[in-house]
C-alpha cells in the first residue's frame, strides 16, 4: 500500500515536476528501471537498477574536478545491481574497483567476468557484452565504483551511489586573515581574527581573506561556499576545498576581493546539487565590513588629488607664463611706444628748411637753371621721402647721402664748405644706425655757424670706428654755444629726446651725446656704444 | 624705341615726355594715356617697346592694366609717387621703378636697362611673377625674384635659410645648399623679408626665423640654425631678435 501511494505520488509529481522526480525506480509495468548513471562524457556506460524499496533516485552528472564522475542519490534502497556495456574484443583491458564508504575496498582493480547479456549481431550494440559489475547491499551506504581501461588509467569513470541521509554541513570556524606589517615574502606573518556571527571589521590593503573550516563529511565536494552581500546578491564561489592535513577537515579560502564592499555579509555552505538536497538550513556565518578606504578608492582619491594638483599647477604655470608673456608684451609695448614716439620726433620736418628749400628750387627755375632745379628737386624729394617712410634704421652710406643731399640744398641758400668722412674700416653700406640721427646737428651747424661764416664756414662730419663703438662727430668753426648754459634750441631738444627714447629701445648699446664748444669751434660727438 | 606713357595726371606724362626727349634721345614717345582703357587701345595699336606705367591711377592700378594684356611684348618701367606696397611687390619681382619727381639720372639708368633687356629679348617672366604676387592680395608672397647676371632665379621664401652681406652684394643660402649672389644690398632684402619673419641679427646677417634652432648666449649672442650655421647677434639687434623669438615661442 505504501509502495502504491509512493508510486502514485511519483506519478502525479512527475507530471508536474518532471525535473525533480523524473527518475522513477520502476517503469510503468512495475519492472525496475535501468538507469545509465555514468557521466555522458564517459565512454563507459554504467547502469543501475535499484530495488523496489527505493523511494527516491536522483542522478547528477559531474563531480567537481572530475569530468568523468557522477553521483546518484538514493533513498530507502537496500540493494542495487550495477552493469556496464563493453565491447567484447576489448573486455580484457577493463578493470574495476568498488569502495564502500570511502574506506572498505570491496573490489580492487579486477577484471569484469560476469556476462549478463550478449548483444546479438542484429541488435543495437552488435559485438557488445553487458557485464555485471555487482549486486551489492546498499543499505545506508556510499558505494564508489570506478571502471577504467588498464591501458588508460587516467580516464577513470567514477560513479558514486549514495544511499545515506545527507547531513547538513557544519562550519567549524571562520577566520579573517590579515598580513602583518612585518611580513616579508620569505617570512610570512599574519594576524587572525576569529569571526563569530556579527563580527565587524575594516578592510585594508593587508587584508587577505577569510578562511573557513567545514566539518568533514563524505560529500565535501557537494558543498560550496556562497557569499551574500547586505541581503542582495549571492555569489557562489568556485568549489576548491583544501584539506587539513591533520584532521582532514576541508577548508576554504575566500579572497578579500569577494567582500571588499562595506556592508553585511553571510557566508553559506550550500549544495551544488540544489537547495532541496539539504533538508536543513545551510550553515551560515555573518560578518560586517565597515566602511574604509579600499586600495582602489585610495588610488582613486590619490589620482583625483594628483589630477587636482596637475590642474592647479597647470593653471599656475599658465598664469606665470601669461604673466611672463605679459612682461614680454609689456616690454615690447614699451619698445613700440618708444619707437612710435621716435617716429613722431623723427618726422618733425623743420618747416623752415622745407620752405627755404622750395624757395631755392623756385629760384633755380626762374634763373632757367632747369637741370640744377631738377637735381635739387631730386634731393629734396629724397630727403622728404626718407622722413615720410617709416624707417628706424638706415645704413651709414644712406645717412651720408642724405646728409649730402641736405647740405647741398642748404648750399643753395649760402655757400659754405662741408666735408663728410667715414672710416674705411666701417662697413658703411651694411652697418645701420638710427635714421636721421646726425642731420639735426648738421642743421644746427648750418643755422648757427654756416649762416654767419658763409664762405669761411667749414663743417666736418666724421664717422669713426673705435673698438665696437661708432662715433659721429659734427664739428664746425663757429662760435658755438655755451655748453654750461644748457642751451636748448628746438633741434637740440628734439635730438636729446630722441636719444633718450633710443636708449629705451637699445638698452645694451646706449647712444651718448657730448657737446663741446669753444670760441672758434663747436663739436657734437655722438657715440653709439657697442654698436658693432 | 617706341614708348607709351600711362599716368592719370596729364602733367606727369608731359613732364616725362619732355625728360625722355631731352635725355633719352633714342626713345620715341609715341603716345600717352590718362586712363587704362585708352592705354590698352594704344598698346594694341602701336605695340610699344617700353611702357612707363603709373601704379596708382584713381581706383585702378597699373597692375590692373597689365593683367588685361595677355601678350606683354614690352618692358615696363613703373612710376610712382609714394606707394609702399606697390614698390614692395615690384622689388619682390626685381623689377625697375622710378619715383616722382623723376630723377634724370635714374631715368637714364632705367631706360638703358630696359633697352638691354629688349635687345636680349628676354621673356618678361618677372611681370607675370609680379602680377601673381599682387593677385594673391594680402597673402604673403611665397617667392622672391633674385636677379642674376643672365637670369632671374625665383626662390621660395621658406627655402631661404639666411642672407649674408658682402659689401653691397648679398649671398642667399638656400635649403638645398645653393648659395646665390645678388648684386643688391642686404638692407634692401631686409626691408622686403622682415615682414615675412626674417631677422636682421647683425649688420651682415639676415636670418629666416623658421630656421632658428636655438639661441646660444655667448658674447652678445649667437643663433644656431637648423643647418648648423652659427650667426652672430649684434647688440643693437639683440632686443628685437630676442623679442621676436620669444613671441614666436610663446
Amino acid at each position: 500500500m505504501k509502495l502504491l501511494i509512493s508510486l502514485l505520488f511519483f506519478c502525479i509529481l512527475s507530471t508536474f515536476c518532471p525535473a525533480q522526480f523524473k527518475h522513477r525506480v520502476l517503469d510503468e509495468y512495475g519492472n525496475p528501471m535501468n538507469y545509465r548513471i555514468s557521466s555522458p562524457r564517459s565512454k563507459i556506460p554504467i547502469f543501475l537498477v535499484a530495488d523496489k524499496l527505493t523511494t527516491s533516485l536522483r542522478p547528477f552528472n559531474g563531480i567537481p574536478n572530475d569530468s568523468l564522475g557522477s553521483i546518484v542519490f538514493l533513498e530507502g534502497a537496500t540493494s542495487v545491481s550495477v552493469t556496464t556495456r563493453l565491447k567484447k574484443d576489448s573486455l580484457s583491458y577493463y578493470r574495476y574497483s568498488i569502495i564502500e564508504n570511502d574506506t572498505a575496498v570491496l573490489v580492487s582493480n579486477a577484471l569484469l567476468t560476469k556476462v549478463d547479456f550478449v548483444w546479438p549481431a542484429r541488435s543495437d550494440f552488435p559485438g557488445y557484452l553487458t557485464m555485471n559489475v555487482g549486486v551489492a547491499d546498499i543499505t545506508n551506504k556510499k558505494l564508489t565504483i570506478k571502471i577504467y581501461k588498464s591501458t588508460n588509467e587516467s580516464q577513470v569513470t567514477t560513479v558514486i551511489i549514495y544511499n545515506k541521509t545527507v547531513k547538513p554541513a557544519e562550519i567549524l570556524e571562520a577566520h579573517l586573515f590579515t598580513e602583518s606589517e612585518s611580513s616579508t615574502p620569505t617570512n610570512y606573518r599574519g594576524d587572525i581574527l576569529l569571526l563569530k556571527n556579527g563580527t565587524k571589521f575594516r578592510i585594508n590593503e593587508k587584508t587577505k581573506g577569510i578562511f573557513i573550516l567545514m566539518k568533514r563529511t563524505d560529500l565535501d565536494f557537494a558543498y560550496n561556499v556562497s557569499l551574500k552581500h547586505s541581503g542582495s546578491e549571492i555569489t557562489s564561489l568556485p568549489a576548491n576545498w583544501r584539506y587539513n592535513s591533520r584532521t582532514g577537515d576541508p577548508g576554504y579560502f575566500i579572497d578579500v576581493s569577494y567582500f571588499k564592499r562595506p556592508g553585511e555579509y553571510d557566508i553559506f555552505l550550500s549544495s551544488i546539487y540544489g537547495s532541496q538536497f539539504l533538508k536543513t538550513k545551510p550553515a551560515r556565518v555573518s560578518f560586517k565590513v565597515l566602511t574604509s578606504l579600499s586600495t582602489r578608492e585610495l588610488l582613486l582619491i590619490s589620482l583625483t588629488f594628483l589630477a587636482l594638483i596637475t590642474v592647479v599647477s597647470a593653471v599656475l604655470i599658465n598664469f606665470i607664463r601669461k604673466k611672463s608673456t605679459k612682461k614680454v608684451i609689456a616690454a615690447k609695448q614699451q619698445a613700440d611706444a618708444a619707437k612710435s614716439q621716435l617716429n613722431i620726433v623723427r618726422s618733425q620736418l623743420n618747416p623752415h628748411f622745407v620752405f627755404n628749400a622750395l624757395g631755392g628750387i623756385q629760384n633755380l627755375i626762374n634763373k632757367n637753371e632747369v637741370e640744377k632745379a631738377n637735381e635739387y628737386l631730386d634731393k629734396f624729394a629724397r630727403l622728404t621721402r626718407n622722413i615720410l617712410i617709416d624707417q628706424d634704421l638706415i645704413s651709414i652710406k644712406e645717412e651720408i647721402s642724405l646728409l649730402e643731399d641736405y647740405l647741398s640744398m642748404e648750399q643753395l641758400r649760402f655757400s659754405f664748405n662741408y666735408e663728410i668722412h667715414a672710416d674705411d674700416s666701417l662697413n658703411f653700406s651694411n652697418t645701420e644706425i638710427p635714421a636721421m640721427l646726425v642731420q639735426p646737428f648738421a642743421e644746427n651747424a648750418v643755422k648757427h655757424a654756416m649762416s654767419k661764416l658763409k664762405d669761411e664756414g667749414n663743417l666736418l662730419i666724421r664717422f669713426i670706428k673705435e673698438g665696437d663703438n661708432i662715433i659721429v662727430t659734427v664739428a664746425d668753426n663757429g662760435r658755438g654755444f655755451d655748453v654750461s648754459k644748457n642751451y636748448d634750441g628746438l633741434g637740440l631738444k628734439l635730438s636729446k629726446k630722441r636719444i633718450a627714447l633710443l636708449n629705451q629701445v637699445y638698452i645694451e648699446c646706449p647712444v651718448k651725446l657730448e657737446l663741446s664748444s669753444g670760441n672758434s669751434n663747436t663739436q657734437v660727438k655722438i657715440t653709439l656704444t657697442h654698436w658693432l | 624705341m617706341k614708348a607709351l606713357l600711362v599716368d592719370d595726371e596729364y602733367s606727369n606724362n608731359e613732364n616725362l615726355a619732355a625728360l625722355l626727349n631731352k635725355y633719352c634721345s633714342h626713345i620715341n614717345v609715341i603716345a600717352s594715356a590718362i586712363d587704362i582703357d585708352l592705354a590698352i587701345d594704344l598698346i594694341n595699336a602701336h605695340q610699344p617697346d617700353i611702357l612707363f606705367l603709373d601704379i596708382q591711377m584713381g581706383d585702378r592700378s597699373g597692375f590692373d592694366l597689365l593683367r588685361l594684356i595677355p601678350n606683354k611684348n614690352f618692358e615696363v618701367i613703373f612710376v610712382t609717387a609714394f606707394d609702399k606696397y606697390g614698390i614692395e611687390a615690384i622689388k619682390f619681382a626685381a623689377l625697375d621703378y622710378l619715383l616722382k619727381p623723376i630723377s634724370i639720372q635714374e631715368l637714364v639708368l632705367a631706360v638703358n636697362k630696359a633697352k638691354e633687356k629688349l635687345i636680349a629679348k628676354e621673356k618678361n617672366q618677372q611681370l607675370n611673377f609680379l602680377l601673381n604676387h599682387i593677385q594673391n592680395g594680402e597673402m604673403s608672397p611665397t617667392k622672391i625674384a633674385l636677379p642674376q647676371l643672365h637670369e632671374i632665379r625665383y626662390v621660395s621664401v621658406n627655402e631661404i635659410i639666411r642672407c649674408e652681406a658682402d659689401n653691397s652684394y648679398t649671398f642667399f643660402y638656400l635649403v638645398n645648399h645653393d648659395r646665390i649672389l645678388v648684386s643688391r644690398s642686404i638692407k634692401e632684402y631686409t626691408d622686403l623679408l622682415k615682414p615675412l619673419g626674417f631677422l636682421r641679427t647683425h649688420q651682415s646677417h639676415l636670418v629666416n626665423k623658421i630656421f632658428v634652432k636655438s639661441w646660444i648666449k655667448e658674447d652678445g649672442g649667437i643663433l644656431l640654425l637648423t643647418n648648423g650655421d652659427k650667426i652672430p647677434v649684434s647688440r643693437p639687434n639683440k632686443v628685437v631678435v630676442q623679442n621676436t623669438l620669444n613671441q614666436s615661442l610663446l
